[in-house]
């Protein structure tokens, strides 16, 4: 089992779609798949029509009253799975600040899924904080969503400095362009220069589009109602890519 | 959750109409198919409560190991092909699922199913899929045509919605007056196209009672093991994997060893006309066997050369699956002889009288004391010469205490229901690791000799690269190695069977049966 966490220090710079994306194309490849959607926002949980509610909330999973593993709803397509949203997640720092070693907590619940599902993705809240550390240090690689504006450079440094603080088992950073708006000089720019200086930032880019906007209204991804969308095409095309990413520690 | 199955007393085209009607559920379409449920020649999933299914549906394959009882699916996944063994799979749960049952035998196909499926989804307020409804009716092809099974509904919660799921469940109930139940869809199907499904020829174990008259049980366990060598005989020739042959072989060996004991208690003449012809059987079979372990540990003896070793003796694998053909198609014809038939028909024949058998000095004496004398014998024999060989004893002794540990074995395995099971066990673990050795010391032996000649021919026959002869003379290093380890470890293993603790539970548990005889 691999996991993927789709994280920013920034907020909307498309991490919940591309959790959603992406995970929607792992499974459609044959790979089970599960999305756990820690944004207590839910954004990841609405797109799929499934209710935001965990049994016993954050405090349940913290404290294992309750295996992940029960929590776990099926979406409508096959293959991939998702523990939903739930309120009480904003308090999860505090919660997790509670246990001994809160750092690895998170890796902990997941780990009993090891043998059911290929590949979990984590859909994070935009933050520095315990739980993002927590993210850290289970995730096998971080997927970086960055809007190619001069901020870029430093959201990334910033990133790599959180890591180190962190005791990861050796988490790739795999940051990729998101919502990509070719009219606009600067965005072609930083998206020509800055993988000279970060060469670690896949060659996928994911184009700003409208289809993508509309995954709040359709409640579903990209693949289910717009799947030859350029945005749809970004997606997939960028899950390949993540995927032949073999150099990454299992 | 597992599935839950209705069979409603109304028509499927009463049901299909009511449940086009209901509000959020919708039709999602109608498809055929085709399914193959799969097991080992020996229904190890199915004695097990398993079956593995294949099912094809528009193109795209997908195998699933089920609960036969339930239909509940414990793992499945996509694949290019239906996997021979477990090995063959991806890792993950369906691979470990499987080889814990399957181990080293392949699956073959069992039956085939075919259904024709209108399928709904049943979705919530937020138009959420919940649940499946598959409205199934089933057929099973066979020789003599096509057996329907009927038909059914299933309702399939998606994961995380059984609340919901029983609520449809409820409601379907209400709408056919019916009521939920299970339905072993596999077995059924199983028990059409093979009426004795899951049932396999036990090479030992036979029931005894212990006051039984020798003749009569000597007699069982020697029928018993006849079965077992003609159902392993069907396996050996559809060649699905080596077990078979492999079972086949012990069948044989585990006859011979009985024959031998059944001196003094079955007639002596046919026995005179059986014990060698067996032998010649045996024979027959050895040149496959020897191949087929070459093949299955290729890749272990492969990982332990240094390059470019490695690489060099792959060759040798292409030869030794032609080989491996050619001694099958061998078998094969050995099989299909009238030696071979003509064997199985006298014996037959033999066994059919020999259970009344009288003017033999032990026909009539109580199996117990009989089987007891036999082990104890085979025994002393088997500790006697080994006490014998010391460090520098021929290879030749070794061999021959081999078969002795061997006809020891076979002895216990045929009569271990005549005495306590753990106790047995535990003698049958001292006596195994003797075995074990002793067979190491005897596989390199004949590896060696059988390389040294594969090495001979693979020279005369067509052109072999000296990489390639190389490399097997560095594997017949490597093997004389492995055998100067085994000779070197044979003295602490004999001493470790020739302790005082398993002396003393042979004397408890044979010599004291034979003292009670006296």
């Amino acid at each position: 089992m691999r996991i993927l966490a789709t994280y920013s220090i920034k907020g909307g710079v498309g991490k919940t779609s591309a959790a959603v994306n992406l995970a929607y194309f792992a499974a459609r490849s044959g790979e089970r798949t599960l999305v756990w959607d820690l944004d207590p926002q839910g954004a990841a949980t609405y797109c799929f029509r499934i209710k935001q509610k965990v049994k016993g909330g954050a405090k349940a999973i913290v404290r294992r009253r309750r295996e992940l593993d029960e929590l776990i709803k099926g979406t409508d397509y096959r293959d991939l799975d998702l523990v939903p949203a739930d309120f009480s997640y904003r308090y999860m720092d505090l919660l997790l600040d509670s246990v001994k070693r809160p750092t690895s907590r998170l890796r902990k619940v997941l780990k009993p899924l090891g043998d059911e599902y290929d590949y979990v993705f984590l859909d994070c809240p935009p933050s520095i904080s315990l739980v993002s550390e927590n993210v850290i240090a289970a995730a096998d690689a971080l997927l970086v969503p960055l809007i190619p504006t001069t901020l870029s450079v430093r959201t990334l440094d910033q990133l790599d400095a959180v890591v180190a603080g962190v005791n990861t088992g050796g988490v790739a950073i795999a940051p990729f362009f998101s919502m990509v708006d070719r009219r606009r000089n600067l965005h072609c720019e930083i998206v020509s220069s800055l993988p000279e200086e970060r060469p670690e930032i896949l060659s996928t880019q994911i184009p700003y589009s409208s289809s993508v906007e509309q995954m709040s209204v359709r409640r579903a991804p990209l693949g289910d109602y717009s799947v030859r969308s350029r945005a749809s095409e970004a997606f997939r095309s960028l899950w390949e890519e993540i995927k032949g990413r073999v150099a990454w520690p299992s | 959750m597992p599935d839950r199955v209705l069979k409603p007393d109304v028509t499927m085209a009463s049901v299909l109409s009511v449940l086009g009607q209901l509000p959020l559920l919708e039709s999602v379409g109608e498809s055929n198919v085709a399914s193959t449920l799969y097991d080992t020649l020996d229904w190890r999933l199915y004695r097990s409560g398993l079956i593995l299914r294949e099912d094809q549906t528009n193109g795209s394959r997908e195998v699933t190991v089920l609960d036969r009882h339930s239909s509940d699916a414990l793992a499945g996944t996509r694949v290019g092909e239906v996997p021979r063994f477990a090995s063959d799979l991806p890792a993950g749960r369906l691979r470990d699922r499987l080889a814990k049952h399957t181990k080293i035998r392949a699956v073959c196909p069992m039956a085939e199913v075919r259904s024709h499926v209108h399928r709904f989804k049943a979705v919530d307020m937020n138009d959420k899929t919940v649940a499946y409804v598959h409205v199934e009716s089933t057929e099973v092809p066979t020789d003599s045509g096509v057996r329907r099974l009927g038909w059914r509904i299933r309702v399939e919660p998606l994961r995380g919605y059984d609340r919901e799921a029983d609520r449809l469940v409820h409601r379907l109930e209400e709408s056919f007056g019916t009521t939920a139940t299970s339905d072993d869809l596999a077995t059924r199907a199983l028990q059409v196209t093979h009426p004795d499904a899951g049932r396999v020829h036990p090479v030992s174990g036979t029931l005894l009672a212990p006051d039984t008259a020798a003749a009569e049980a000597f007699t069982e366990v020697l029928t018993q093991l006849l079965e077992a060598v003609v159902w392993n005989e069907k396996g050996v020739r559809s060649d699905i994997d080596t077990e078979s042959l492999h079972d086949f072989r012990v069948a044989i060996r585990r006859t011979r060893s009985v024959l031998a004991a059944a001196k003094d208690v079955l007639a002596p003449e046919p026995l005179a006309m059986l014990r060698p012809e067996f032998r010649w059987l045996a024979q027959q079979t050895s040149d496959l066997r020897d191949l087929d372990v070459y093949l299955l540990g290729f890749e272990e003896l492969r990982s332990e050369l240094p390059p470019p070793a490695d690489v060099g003796i792959l060759p040798l694998r292409g030869f030794l699956r032609s080989a491996r053909d050619d001694a099958f198609a061998q078998l094969v014809a050995v099989l299909d002889q009238g030696r071979y038939r003509s064997l199985v028909n006298r014996y037959r024949y033999f066994l059919s009288h020999a259970r009344s058998t009288v003017g033999q000095p032990q026909a009539s004496q109580p199996i117990l004391a009989v089987a007891s004398e036999r082990i104890w014998a085979s025994y002393r024999s088997l500790l006697r010469h080994g006490r014998l060989v010391d460090d520098d004893a021929p290879i030749e002794a070794l061999h021959d205490l081999r078969k002795r540990a061997k006809k020891l074995r076979y002895l216990i395995d045929a009569f271990r229901a005549l005495f306590p099971d753990d106790e047995i066990a535990e003698l049958i673990a001292a006596l195994k690791q003797l075995q074990d050795n002793l067979g190491e010391l005897q596989d390199c032996e004949v590896q060696t000799a059988r390389l040294e000649g594969f090495a001979e021919l693979m020279t005369t026959g067509s052109r072999t690269s000296p990489a390639t002869l190389s490399a097997m003379e560095v594997l017949i290093g490597h093997i004389r190695r492995r055998e100067a380890g085994a000779r070197a470890e044979f003295a602490e293993h004999f001493a470790r069977f020739d302790r005082p603790r398993n002396r003393k539970r042979y004397r408890g548990l044979f010599r004291a049966n034979l003292a009670g005889a006296e």
